[in-house]
């Protein structure tokens, strides 16, 4: 129970709130250039 | 309109969700914990044995409980699914999601707690009774939502559809209540009443009681926590979830 129900979630919002700042940064970043591309 | 009222409608916006969720899901289950060690204390080490099963009575702290919840927790699920389909309100429909895999959860520990006990008792791990037969359609109830959220991509949808099995499994739950009444069952007839007398002494009740509590904090938890992680999800890409990841930790979002 303890690992379903506490340990899972906490792991859910980790990959939730890391899945949000990696969009974040990818918004940030400068638009590549056509080198890059 | 009430304080109570706005506060409620506040509460559906994903945001405010979100800071609700994110303060009161660790108390919940702290809490939840608290109470069932004292539960489980009271019931090891203060309870008298029973003067038929001797201590193997006491699983009943674990099963009933979990029993309880098994059959709550899907009650308040397909509430939630009826309002999310009617009003359309998403974060009902991630908190009826949020509610199987814990009713689940708490569905096995019923099933496994009584089949511990049953093998000294009845003689039997398992019997197709029709009070065991129906929990363990329950669960495979709760399988079903679950796995048919996880099977369709949008999640909206797929919120919409495993919240109308949830609903019309509801049916199931007064058919689990009263199988040890309407037909001959091995599974023995209510003995706890929330209302009226319990057959069962009362020096063995406060125990069961902080069970009880406990295990509706722990579920309150569970569902905060695994309710925000699906909000979050669901909202990446929205300003309030780009201004709370960018927020350094500790400053106000």
């Amino acid at each position: 129970m303890l690992l379903w129900d506490f340990v899972v979630p906490r792991l859910q919002l980790r990959a939730a709130l890391r899945a949000a700042r990696q969009r974040t940064r990818r918004a940030a970043a400068p638009a590549p250039t056509e080198l890059q591309r | 309109m009430s304080p109570l009222i706005r506060w409620f409608h506040q509460l559906g916006s994903p945001p405010t969700f979100d800071r609700f969720a994110a303060r009161w899901a660790p108390w919940a289950h702290v809490l939840g914990l608290l109470a069932m060690a004292v539960g489980a204390y009271g019931a090891l080490f203060q309870v008298p044995a029973d003067y038929q099963q001797g201590d193997s009575f006491r699983i009943l702290y674990i099963h009933v409980p979990a029993a309880w919840m098994s059959m709550a927790i899907f009650a308040l699920m397909a509430v939630y699914a009826a309002i999310a389909l009617v009003w359309r309100i998403k974060l009902c429909e991630i908190l009826a999601m949020a509610c199987a895999p814990t009713g689940a959860a708490f569905t096995v520990v019923t099933l496994a707690t009584g089949s511990i006990w049953g093998k000294p008792m009845w003689g039997t791990w398992w019997d197709w009774d029709p009070r065991l037969t129906t929990e363990l359609i329950l669960l495979f109830l709760y399988l079903g939502v679950m796995g048919l959220y996880a099977a369709i991509d949008d999640r909206r949808n797929a919120a919409r559809a495993a919240g109308l099995l949830a609903i019309v499994g509801v049916a199931l739950l007064p058919v689990i209540r009263w199988s040890v009444v309407w037909w001959n069952s091995l599974h023995q007839g209510q003995t706890i009443r929330l209302f009226g007398q319990s057959s069962m002494d009362a020096s063995m009740l406060p125990p069961l009681v902080w069970m009880i509590v406990g295990t509706k904090l722990w579920f309150f938890g569970s569902l905060l926590a695994r309710a925000r992680a699906d909000n979050l999800r669901r909202e990446a890409g929205k300003d309030w979830v780009l201004r709370q990841v960018a927020a350094p930790a500790g400053a106000p979002r």
